[in-house]
């Protein structure tokens, strides 16, 4: 591999042109350093960036699964009776009832 | 184990936006950035470009720079390399015919037509070579950059690097295969 190396070495990189240093500089001056919140040579906010996504995604599905269903006592009656087979008798009840409540309020 | 910088003592210059910290920074980088180009585009115009964006890119992001992670070459090698490898996705292998003046200046016309004709087909075997190939080659042959700093540089592990490299130095042979041969007889 001698050879291939010394084939290699003759490809020289030329000097960079001395405008080259002046026209950085000259780029320098509009382009100042600004400060963001992320550090140029570190990745460790992407891991965090993932367990907090993580900690959003479970919050909302449990969130979701876990909120109780609101249920009235009317409705667990209602399901009752019809479980039972009263279903018919309890919604001339429930009718009659509030028809009751209705006159009473009307007096 | 901290890696340290030998750059560091320009960090706070660097910073606060200090022109002087960026001059000494190019003073002692400008030239090995600016060879990544060379090397990976074969056009001294185009590598200028990239050494430009590269020391622009840093001088943006140095107030933000945490000291104890990849040194400032390393950070720099990699932006300059990142930015080859995307020019080249756009455009191809761009390697022109002019080769630099030699900077010797006792060898004879024949020596130097001789000399000429072989930097001219090692330039073209280089850029007959896959990209990241060319990369490895910069990289660790020109840039004396080692395997594990080479593998991190292009995002790859140390062992897919070394193969990297094999068959980078494999596919130069072969392209080269004449001029080793008439240079053994």
């Amino acid at each position: 591999m001698t050879d291939l190396n010394s084939l290699l070495d003759q490809v020289k990189s030329p000097e960079p042109t001395e405008s080259l240093k002046a026209r950085i500089m000259q780029q320098a001056k509009t382009q100042r350093p600004i400060a963001t919140p992320k550090t140029a040579n570190d990745n460790h906010w992407k891991r965090w960036a993932a367990f907090a996504a993580m900690a959003v995604i479970l919050g909302v599905v449990g969130l979701t699964t876990l909120t109780p269903v609101q249920t009235s006592e009317e409705d667990v009656w209602e399901e009752a009776a019809q479980n039972m087979g009263y279903e018919d008798l309890y919604a001339w009840v429930e009718d009659d009832a509030s028809e009751n409540s209705s006159v009473n309020e009307d007096s | 184990m901290v890696k340290t910088d030998p750059d560091n003592d320009l960090l706070p210059g660097l910073r606060d936006g200090d022109e002087a910290a960026l001059a000494r920074l190019m003073d002692r980088h400008l030239k090995t950035v600016t060879a990544i180009g060379y090397y990976m585009l074969g056009d001294a115009s185009l590598a200028e470009d990239v050494s430009q964006n590269t020391f622009l890119k840093l001088w943006q992001m140095a107030p933000e720079w945490k000291p104890g992670k990849a040194t400032l070459l390393t950070w720099m090698r990699r932006v300059a390399t990142n930015d080859c490898l995307d020019r080249l996705r756009k455009k191809g292998p761009i390697y022109s015919d002019h080769v630099p003046d030699a900077a010797d200046n006792t060898q004879t016309a024949l020596e130097a037509l001789e000399e000429n004709d072989t930097v001219k087909a090692v330039r073209l075997a280089l850029a007959s070579l896959p990209d990241t190939q060319r990369a490895a080659i910069t990289l660790s042959y020109y840039q004396q950059v080692s395997q594990k700093d080479g593998a991190a540089i292009l995002k790859q592990s140390v062992k897919a690097y070394e193969s990297l490299l094999s068959r980078a130095r494999k596919n130069l042979q072969t392209a080269l295969s004449p001029l080793v041969e008439r240079e053994t007889i």
